[in-house]
Formats: structure tokens, sequence, C-alpha cells
């Protein structure tokens, strides 16, 4: 991604999702099929973004571009039957609260932690 | 032919699926609780016929690593097996329904080995071979057996025979030889000395004395001195020269018969050698029994995926699809093979993986066998004592500074983190905290941030620049919506946990942005 933006200074997390407001879209990002944010290896549970927006893909993280406001949900899958990502709805929560999205460009991606025995910072995993 | 473009997203996506047939009741250990017996016997005896092997081997299974090595030791170690190497070639004989000699085998002996064969059937090793017995025994066993033995004493007993008279009369005709070559070169040496001996005397005598002395004085003192020359000399000169002389024959001789018989025996030999060899390695296919591993299952799932999915002919379609179909069930780890004996271990009972390899933070072992367990994290193998200890709760620090391997000392670490989180860790390993913030991010959300940092540095830990023997080092926070503390690992060089909570954000955020948060849940 190309450092065509700046950050306005909005930023919020869900969990380990973190979202940092940016002024306009990046140059060289590739628009994808809506998506869960973020899965968990474990307990089924995900986060995912409901509502009228664009996602794109880069390296390590995504780049929302909500058109309205819109509902970031951390969820069960089963709470998925039925749903449409394309809604804005607030599901029933697993851990965390749901979040309000306000309209909007952000670069959104997953909390670090720091390998020692590989002296490298990873994705952190649930 | 096969390209790039074939492998389609719908193709790829079916490789789970092949994955999952190949492992997925090997792991929970359903494979090992519906294994039959038959099913490796056959799996093998089906690979020994691709292999162009003219008869099936004795097929010999172990439960488990303890009960293989036992097993290996009881039939493949010099010292141990010749009571069990007669078994299996029994076994092995009326396997293949060998025909032999119809001699009749004496009733006592019979009875003897019999009653041999019943009292020693007891262990775990005779049980695996009288299951292997009964399996191919029918009502013609007796008959059979009976002959079956007979012609193996019969052949024991004429190789035993054999290497004893071959024995025997080697040395008896080495000694007969020696004697013989012995007494015919002293004669001859003998006589050609004499001769020698007497015309050189003759002549030198002859010539010296004549010319000084007169006819009688000659006459005279020539047959006195022949005489005391004659027997003096004659008798100290043949002794010397006898013996040298014959010494030197002797090792000319034998020199010359050696390398001769050698040439002969050798040349002899290679061409025996090398004809059985090259029919050996022309008739048996040895390619096919390597497909007898522990990794078979997963070249076969490759080939059945390569071959359904991309509609490849195969000509040993047939064959590989039997073994594939089988290899699960066949349930083998390792083996052993040989031309009359496979000894088998069997897969273990059970076992636990993560992403990164065998992994499992219980006590129950990531490779379990009714008998023994093998335990891993994250794929390296660590010491049972480790395991021991921590569930004992007798693990001390001082266990943990005087172990030298790495990976059991990040071994460790997990066991202890896995099980009871990264405060224990703290406590065993004597961290302090090194900073300690609260930030207002808004009027109503305060967020609480600690460091911590082991006194010890460590030789396995690294920092972000990659420089090993620092520090462990953990940023402290704590969820807003769950209120769950994470104890999150980080890189030792902070100081300043604001600083650190920067670092742990998403790669794509510099760290001049304030850490800063207008809503947290």
């Amino acid at each position: 991604m190309k450092k065509t933006f700046e950050f306005t200074g909005n930023n919020f997390h869900q969990g380990d999702t973190q979202w940092f407001s940016i002024d306009k879209l990046p140059d060289d990002i590739k628009k994808i099929e809506k998506q869960f944010i973020a899965a968990s290896e474990q307990s089924g549970s995900f986060h995912a973004l409901f509502g009228n927006y664009d996602i794109y893909e880069d390296k390590d993280c995504f780049v929302i571009d909500a058109k309205e406001e819109c509902i970031l949900n951390h969820s069960l899958k089963e709470s998925l039957r039925d749903k449409s990502l394309n809604i804005a709805e607030v599901l029933p929560k697993k851990d965390h609260r749901h979040t309000i999205v306000p309209k909007g460009i952000y670069i959104v991606g997953i909390q670090q932690r720091f390998d020692p025995l590989a002296g490298i910072k990873k994705k952190v995993i649930d | 032919m096969i390209t790039k473009i074939d492998f389609t997203p719908e193709i790829k996506a079916k490789i789970p699926e092949y994955k999952k047939r190949a492992i997925e009741d090997l792991y929970s250990g359903k494979e090992h609780d519906n294994w039959k017996r038959k099913d490796t016997v056959e799996y093998l005896e089906y690979v020994y016929k691709l292999g162009k092997q003219k008869d099936k081997p004795v097929v010999i299974v172990a439960d488990n690593i303890l009960q293989y090595k036992i097993f290996y030791n009881l039939l493949f170690n010099n010292k141990m097996n010749s009571k069990y190497t007669k078994l299996i070639n029994l076994i092995w004989f009326i396997k293949n329904k060998k025909k032999v000699t119809k001699h009749k085998l004496d009733s006592e002996l019979f009875s003897e080995l019999c009653s041999e064969l019943c009292s020693e059937l007891d262990s775990e090793l005779h049980s695996e071979l009288r299951s292997e017995l009964h399996s191919e025994l029918d009502s013609e066993l007796r008959s059979e057996l009976h002959s079956e033995l007979c012609s193996e004493l019969r052949s024991e007993l004429d190789s035993e025979l054999c290497s004893e008279l071959y024995s025997e009369l080697d040395s008896e005709l080495y000694s007969e030889l020696d004697s013989e070559l012995d007494s015919e070169l002293r004669s001859e040496l003998r006589s050609e000395l004499c001769s020698e001996l007497r015309s050189e005397l003759d002549s030198e005598l002859d010539s010296e004395l004549r010319s000084e002395l007169d006819s009688e004085l000659y006459s005279e003192l020539c047959s006195e001195l022949r005489s005391e020359l004659d027997s003096e000399l004659r008798s100290e000169l043949y002794s010397e020269l006898c013996s040298e002389l014959y010494s030197e024959l002797c090792s000319e001789l034998r020199s010359e018969l050696d390398s001769e018989l050698r040439s002969e025996l050798y040349s002899e030999l290679c061409s025996e050698l090398r004809s059985e060899l090259h029919s050996e390695l022309d008739s048996v296919k040895y390619n096919w029994l390597f497909l007898t591993t522990e990794y078979t299952r997963i070249y076969l799932m490759w080939y059945k995926f390569i071959k359904d999915e991309f509609l490849i002919k195969c000509k040993k379609e047939k064959e590989l699809d039997y073994l594939y179909n089988k290899i699960n069930s066949a349930n083998i780890s390792k083996l052993f093979l040989c031309k009359k004996i496979v000894l088998i271990l069997r897969m273990p009972k059970k076992i636990l993986r993560n992403n990164i390899g065998f992994h499992c933070i219980s006590n129950d072992g990531a490779i379990q066998y009714d008998n023994q367990k093998i335990h891993y994290i994250n794929g390296r193998k660590i010491s049972s004592w480790i395991f021991d200890k921590y569930f004992n709760k007798t693990l001390t620090f001082n266990d943990f500074v005087k172990l030298e391997n790495e990976d059991e000392k990040a071994g460790i670490i997990t066991l202890i983190k896995g099980n009871e989180g990264n405060d224990a860790v703290l406590t065993f390993l004597g961290a302090e905290i090194i900073d300690k913030q609260t930030i207002k991010h808004t009027n109503d959300y305060s967020e609480g941030l600690t460091l911590y940092k082991t006194r010890m540095s460590y030789s396995f830990a690294q920092n972000s620049k990659g420089k090993l023997n620092q520090p462990l080092a953990w940023i402290r926070m704590v969820c807003p919506s769950t209120g769950a503390i994470y104890l999150i690992d980080t890189c030792p060089l902070f100081n300043d946990v604001i600083e650190c909570a920067k670092f742990h954000r998403p790669q794509n955020i510099p760290i001049e942005l304030s850490y800063l948060w207008s809503s947290a849940n």
C-alpha cells in the first residue's frame, strides 16, 4: 500500500481487531468479496462488519470504505444463519459488545504479539 | 498435459477432504480401535506380491515401541534368535505350503517339538506367532507339519554335519598333505644336496692337493681327508643347506599354490554371486516395498487426488487404488522387512498436534501408545521428566535454568502458560513490573497498561532486533468488554508501556500515531 493518505485520529478496537480512520482510499489496493474481519481458531466466533461498505485487501490488513454507518459484531457463526453482511444490524454478542462504525475509510488489522523465540511479531491468536 | 490453469479453486478446495480421510481417524484413535490383524497381513502380502516375491512373509505385529524392540531382538539378534528362527522358518514353510520330501518324522521328535511349541507359545511374541500360525493352519496341518519339520530338521542336520565334516576333513587333509610334502621334499633335497656336495668337494680337493703332494701322500691324505671331510662337512653343510632350501622351496610352493587357488576361487565366486544377484534384481520389484511406511498414506493420498481430480490414466491404477483403500486399516507405523519375515510396529493409539506439529500440553502425551506416551510441544520433543515434574508440582526454576536444550526451555514456558496462564509464568520466572500507566482515551474510558520483564536473561529469548540472551517481557492489557486480563508477549527493549502498546498495533500503523481509542469494546 502506498502511503498517499493521512490518519485522522478516529481509532477504535473491538477485541483484537483494531480500526484506524484515514482520509482517503490508499492506492494499489484490491477490492474483494465481503468477509469476516477475523475468526477465532478455537471458539467459533468472528468479527464482521454489517452494512453498506466496500472491503479491500492489502498486505496484512483490510481497508474498509463504509458508505454509511455500519455495525461491527462479534458473534458466533450460528448467529449468522439467514443474515447478510449487507444489512447493518446488531447480532447476539459472543464476548465483545457491538461497535457502531461511522461512515468513513479505515485501515483494519489484528493486534500483534511478539514471539521471543522467533524474534518477530505475529498476529494475536484467540 | 495438466497445467496450472487446470488446478481450479474447486479442485483446490477438495484437498482438505483427501487430507481428512488420510489422517483424521488415525489422530482420533478410531483407526487404532477398529484395527484387525488380517488387514495388516493382507496389505503386506499384497505388497510382497507386487514386489514379485514368490512367497508370503511371516508377519509379526508389535502393538507398541517397547514390544517392537523386544520382538526385534528375539527375531534378529544372533545371540537370541536361534529358537525363533526355527519357528519362523516353520511357519513360513506352512504359510507357503512348501512341498518337501515325504520322509516320516520320528514320532517322538515330532511330539517333542509339538510340546515345545505349545509350552513356549505363551509370551507376547508367541501369541503373535500363534496367530500367524492359526490363520494359516488348516485340517492338513498335522501331516504338513510333520513333513515340514522333517525336512527342516534334515536340512539343519545336513548343514551342521557338513560344516563339522568340512572342518574335520580340512584339518586332516592339511596335516596329511603337509607331512607328505615334507617327506617328499626332504628326500629330494637330501639326495640333491648330497650329490652336489660330493662333486664339489671332489673337484676342489683334487685340484689343490694334487699339485702339492706326491702321489702317495696324496692318495693317503686324500683318503683320510676325504673320509673326515666327508663325514664332518657333509653333515654340517647338509643340515644348513637342507633347512634353508627347504624353507625357501616350501614358501615358494605355498605362495604359488595360494595365488593360483585364490584367483580360481575368486573368479568362481564372483561369477556365481554375479549371476545370483542379477537374477534376484531382475525378478524383485523393490520399489513396491517402499509403500509400507508411515508416510505411504500421504503419498497414496496425493496419487488418488491427482488421478481422480485431473482424470489422469494410470497403468498401475488397480494396484495403487487397492493400496490406497487398504493403507489406513493396515495401520503400519514402522517395519523391518526381510524375505521370510516382516516385523511391524502399529500406529499409535492416538496422536495430538497443532498447526506446527505434534503438540499436547496435558499429561496424556502427543503420541500415545497403551504403555507409553511421547511428549511434544509445538512439534518439539520434550523429555517425559519435565511433564512428570510439572504435573507432580515439583518442577523448579533451577530445573529450568539447568536445561541446555532451548526447545525444552521453551516447552516449559508453553506448558505453564498453556495450563495456568501468563501470571504463573511470571511467578515461575521471577518477573518484575517495569512500567505502569493509565491512559485516558475518552471522558468515560480509561485503560491501565503494565509492562513486565524477567530479572534474568534467557539464552533462547530474542529481542525485535534478533539479539539473543534477553529477558522475557509482557504487556498486561484488560479487555474492556469482558474484563479478561491478557499478558501478551512483547519485545524486552521497551521501558515505556505506551510505546510498547503502539508496537503491538497492526503492521501498517506508524509508531508516531498516538495511542488513543475513541471507542473500545
